[in-house]
């Protein structure tokens, strides 16, 4: 049996989604939305989206709180919430990208989506950093939108 | 059939109706569902407080939550409206957004652990 494959979005995904909505992350977003994959969401991941209109970028371009309140409203219409994260993963070169593995850990999804090159760099080849991961956590993907959006299945199997 | 509404649903629907202009009315025939809910004493108040401030009472008022929450979720063109039409006459490109997007994260991140001493 088949499922559709469980996502984690970084929150800027949702953030330039919101202002771009033609680009990859507007297109990331769209198929949460279509519920073609499964969206995971977190309190912490919820706050951080939250705090957009009180970035200068996003507030300059119009993202205001109800505008962020109404995304919101309507991802939790689609998504799984993750109540409950472990700390199974710490990572020093941003402790708060560490929330986004340790979510996709405790949901079981399979991959993060992301254009941060602190997560990004967890799958470069060639850093003992970045190797040590991939062979703890050989399931998980983090990928940018670009390639996310290039993958040819959006199920897993059960 | 006894229904439970967490408080984490609840908190959730109250958060999205505080940002309505109004709780707007079924378009289409509405049909009796009875329904008994089991919310905490705090979430009654908060609701009945909600429910007079838009001058219902509390079944009216959950009902239109309700409504709401079962309707289609909006698209993102609904949900964006002129902030894509900001961004297009910006100039920007997608790959610029995304950058100043990931500084503007990693700096309210730092002044959160700066703030929080962590």
């Amino acid at each position: 049996m088949s499922f559709p494959l469980k996502v984690i979005y970084d929150c800027n995904i949702f953030v330039q989604a919101l202002i771009n909505i033609n680009g990859p992350g507007g297109a990331c977003v769209r198929r949460a939305l279509a519920k073609e994959v499964t969206l995971v969401l977190s309190e912490p991941l919820l706050a951080e989206i939250r705090q957009a209109p009180t970035k200068p970028t996003p507030a300059r371009l119009g993202v205001t709180i109800p505008r962020t309140e109404t995304l919101i409203e309507n991802l939790l219409k689609v998504a799984a919430i993750t109540r409950i994260v472990p700390e199974q993963f710490t990572y020093a070169r941003d402790p708060d990208d560490a929330h986004y593995v340790n979510l996709a850990l405790a949901a079981e999804a399979t991959v993060i989506v992301s254009r941060d090159k602190d997560l990004l760099s967890l799958m470069e080849s060639g850093r003992p950093e970045a190797a040590a991961f991939q062979v703890r956590f050989p399931f998980l993907r983090i990928l940018d939108p670009v390639q996310f959006l290039k993958e040819p299945r959006m199920l897993e199997r059960s | 059939m006894p229904i439970h509404i967490s408080q984490y649903q609840l908190f959730h629907f109250l958060r999205s109706l505080r940002y309505n202009q109004s709780i707007m009315a079924p378009q289409s025939p509405t049909t009796e569902l009875p329904l008994t809910l089991r919310v905490s004493e705090q979430a009654r108040l908060t609701l009945a407080e909600r429910a007079a401030a838009s001058g219902t009472d509390i079944a009216g008022y959950v009902s239109a939550i309700v409504e709401q929450n079962a309707q289609r979720p909006l698209s993102l063109e609904e949900i964006s409206g002129l902030v894509y039409r900001k961004f297009m006459a910006s100039g920007m490109t997608d790959d610029e957004l995304s950058d100043v997007l990931e500084t503007e994260k990693h700096e309210a991140r730092a002044q959160r652990r700066l703030h929080h001493g962590s």
